[in-house]
């Protein structure tokens, strides 16, 4: 049984899926939007399933620059503002995420956004600010490269318990 | 022109400061210069790991010795006076952890194994209290007719009437103003102030003793005023001293929470004692503050040091390397070993077509964040080395890092071989499978394609696939794991090590049923006698190899967990081992043996033979470092 299954029955049973999907205290901060609550049959019950009004499926534009997860779970579609990113420069991102070998974007999925340097052992000295677009997108905010050399730009999508990573490499002169 | 990161760490001790405002801690008369027993006085050694100390009404120090599972009862020269065997109700072995002295001369003793606190009278009446109560207590203290104990696995200090009733809580689990990570000692000052170590955020919190949170000091790192895992809190003269274990340092300050001064020099050399300091894990300061005893359990002693002058130590400029030591778990793989340094934090990768390892990268950084850690202490290795899968309790995550190396190329470090894969946040498993906290998990094996990771909270295992997806929890049969350092799963049978509970069992895998169990008993001797085991290895033909911390020895068994074969004993020359941990088997047969006592890997054969050894004192050889731009060629620099 996945993470997400096993989440999904407790908190549908519980009730509790808007709260359950908040970040532990302590964590990375993330967005992630509460997942649809399907109905569940207690103890073997059958139960009579209410018309669900299924949402049209919000799909990642074509034409930008995309990234599958480490894993190869996820891809991450993005784009930057402005679109050279420079040393010292602030930018902004904007990241669909979608099932690898699909253009849907999964609606509960969260995002969290970070950046090292592997050779210095240090990242940023800013924190991003990412918060859920209505098309279904991820915006990052407060992005910024202090110092030259490569940096690993880390999309961290999160699925229930899991978080699974897609990175980029990017070298500031 | 940007902070260089040297420059952002000499101004870290200007950027530190309290982080409430001390208002309410103002102090009515002026408080004396607190002494910095710089003086040393003599030393203890051969104890069986001290954890913990404190002064008796006779003016002896009564130490824990955990792997003794006793009391032992020191004269301020050092010299022994008598010792105390700690048993339960039943006559078994008790874990003693935390320590602390009643005015009535009786001895309360922190048991881990029960998780419960004993009660030793002068008349040898023995009571107990916090049993169910309590997960994971570690440190004690008494103060104003009412007992303190860090309640570590709640996350909280609970305070007892002496009695056992009515108890009070301060903090909760968490990160945050107020919240711990790993509470582990506990003291209360002449105000009733409650002065709570938490090595694991690292911080010191102050509450008032309604509860309210008055004054935190916090802040990892070597500097001044900084703390790496500290250890252990006592105060006494209107100042806090913090046994400030991983930087080898005491640290004290004033109770407004401004730091006074630091005393302490790392022992650099084998047990370089009479003064310099290594790991001090607990801290006992004598009534009128004359006198305080260090507690090293890495080494296997106390240090008893005196002196009331203020004069700057002119050993204490020198420079402090606070890097991590191998500790831990080990795991091999495809050529490849990855070592763990638990108190960096960081995961070290080697390579090991060379006669000897070769380090290639290293990963993990201290934090929450993803990538980070917090005290990794176990690592597997999936079979083809392609990913690195490490366990830290603390953060109740286990971590999966794409390691993957192409073997036909050149050797060369390379920085930017780790990825973070994927990351499982087992507190979920709170909620979902309604088990009272979060786990811990401390112990994980790779086995067909499934990862099994012990967790010491629940008492069971975690089954998980390759991408971490839960796919069952396994829950075994026979007595509750208390502390399983080391799992491994071949075939129909699954090893366990239960070191708390001084065991070694092997359950089936199918129903979890006991098997096979070999547990440390009152009274047991002879070579063969395990006290304190902690690592295993399945030595590939049905049985296993064993590591005792307590005895430096290795005992290889068979699959019935008869003892075949000891090896080693205490020490630190060739095929000897200083509390030895982790074990693994690599793809040739060879054995590696984490010790502890002497930060190193020593490197043996299947038969036992020395091969090798490599590590980070200065009397083992340095694993050699791969250059940088230049591969090697053919092995030979």
């Amino acid at each position: 049984m996945s993470w997400r299954a096993l989440c999904l029955v407790f908190l549908t049973v519980a009730g509790l899926a808007p709260v359950a999907c908040r970040a532990p205290e302590g964590r990375p901060a993330h967005e992630v939007a509460p997942r649809p609550a399907e109905p569940v049959a207690a103890r073997g019950e059958e139960r009579a399933r209410p018309p669900v009004e299924v949402a049209p499926a919000r799909l990642a534009p074509e034409g930008l620059q995309s990234v599958a997860t480490n894993l190869g779970t996820f891809r991450v579609h993005h784009r930057s503002e402005p679109a050279t990113i420079e040393r010292g420069k602030p930018f902004r991102l904007q990241a669909w995420i979608t099932r690898e070998g699909s253009r849907e974007v999964v609606p509960w999925a969260g995002l969290s956004v970070d950046a090292d340097m592997p050779e210095h052992l240090h990242g940023m000295n800013r924190v991003p600010k990412v918060s859920r677009q209505a098309d279904g997108s991820f915006l990052v905010e407060g992005m910024l490269f202090h110092m030259p050399g490569r940096w690993d730009l880390y999309f961290d999508v999160h699925e229930a318990a899991i978080v699974e990573r897609a990175q980029v490499a990017l070298e500031l002169w | 022109m940007p902070l260089r990161p040297v420059h952002m760490l000499a101004l870290a001790p200007l950027l530190w400061a309290p982080s409430v405002a001390p208002t309410a801690l103002a102090q009515k008369k002026p408080v004396a210069a607190p002494p910095r027993w710089a003086e040393f006085q003599a030393q203890a050694d051969g104890l069986l790991e001290p954890v913990a100390a404190a002064w008796h009404k006779d003016g002896l120090l009564v130490v824990a010795e955990s792997f003794g599972s006793r009391l032992a009862w020191l004269r301020p020269d050092g010299t022994l006076e008598k010792r105390t065997e700690l048993r339960d109700e039943d006559g078994g072995l008790v874990w003693p952890h935390g320590v602390e002295c009643l005015p009535d001369g009786s001895v309360l003793v922190v048991d881990q194994a029960r998780a419960l606190v004993q009660r030793l009278a002068l008349d040898g009446t023995l009571t107990t209290f916090g049993a169910r109560v309590l997960i994971e207590p570690q440190g004690v203290c008494a103060a104003q007719g009412r007992v303190y104990v860090a309640d570590s696995g709640h996350g909280r200090v609970l305070s007892f009437a002496d009695d056992g009733s009515h108890p009070r809580t301060y903090g909760s689990a968490g990160r945050g103003k107020g919240l711990f990570v790993e509470p582990v000692d506990v003291a209360v000052d002449e105000a009733g102030r409650v002065w709570v170590v938490d090595a694991g955020a690292p911080k010191v919190a102050c509450f008032a003793a309604d509860g309210e949170l008055l004054l935190e000091i916090e802040g990892h790192g070597p500097h001044e005023g900084l703390f790496a895992r500290p250890s252990a809190v006592e105060v006494a003269l209107g100042h806090v001293w913090v046994c400030d274990r991983d930087n080898h340092r005491v640290q004290c300050f004033t109770t407004n929470g401004e730091l006074v001064h630091a005393h302490g020099v790392h022992a650099l050399l084998p047990h370089e004692g009479k003064g310099r300091l290594h790991y001090p894990a607990g801290l006992a300061i004598a009534p009128g503050a004359a006198r305080a005893a260090l507690v090293e359990p890495a080494e296997d002693r106390v240090q008893f040091f005196g002196g009331n002058h203020d004069e700057p130590d002119p050993l204490l400029n020198l420079e402090r390397d606070t890097a991590a030591h191998v500790e831990g778990g080990i795991a091999a793989g495809r050529q490849t070993l990855v070592a763990l340094e638990p108190s960096g934090p960081d995961a070290r990768l080697y390579d090991l077509r060379d006669k000897e390892p070769i380090e290639i990268t290293r990963f993990l950084v201290r934090g929450t964040k993803h990538g980070g850690a917090s005290a990794p202490v176990a690592v597997a290795l999936a079979p083809d080395a392609s990913l690195a899968y490490i366990a830290d309790p603390l953060l109740s995550r286990v971590t999966a890092v794409l390691v993957e190396r192409d073997l036909a190329a050149p050797l060369k470090q390379d920085p930017f071989l780790p990825r973070l894969a994927r990351l499982v946040d087992l507190a979920a498993l709170q909620t979902v499978a309604g088990i009272p906290a979060a786990p811990r998990p401390q112990a994980i094996a790779w086995s067909e394609g499934e990862l099994w990771v012990a967790d010491r909270r629940s008492g069971r295992a975690w089954v998980l696939d390759q991408k971490l997806e839960l796919l069952r929890e396994w829950q075994p049969k026979g007595p509750r794991w208390i502390d399983p350092t080391a799992i491994a799963v071949e075939g129909d049978r699954v090893w366990v090590v239960d070191r708390k509970a001084r065991a070694v069992r092997v359950h089936a895998k199918a129903d979890g049923a006991v098997l096979h169990e070999l547990v440390a008993a009152p009274g047991a001797g002879g070579a063969t006698r395990l006290l304190a085991p902690h690592g295993l290895a399945p030595s590939g033909d049905g049985g296993a190899w064993i590591a005792d911390e307590a005895t430096g020895r290795l005992a290889r068994v068979d699959a019935a967990l008869q003892v075949v074969e000891v090896l080693g004993g205490r020490g630190m020359g060739r095929v000897q081992f200083e509390k030895p941990q982790g074990l693994c088997v690599s793809q040739d047969g060879d054995l590696w043996v984490v010790e502890r006592g002497n930060h190193r890997v020593q490197r043996l054969a299947g038969d036992g033979a020395y091969k090798d050894v490599f590590g980070a004192r200065l009397w083992c050889l340095p694993a050699r470092q791969a250059p940088v731009d230049q591969p090697l060629d053919g092995g030979k620099e």
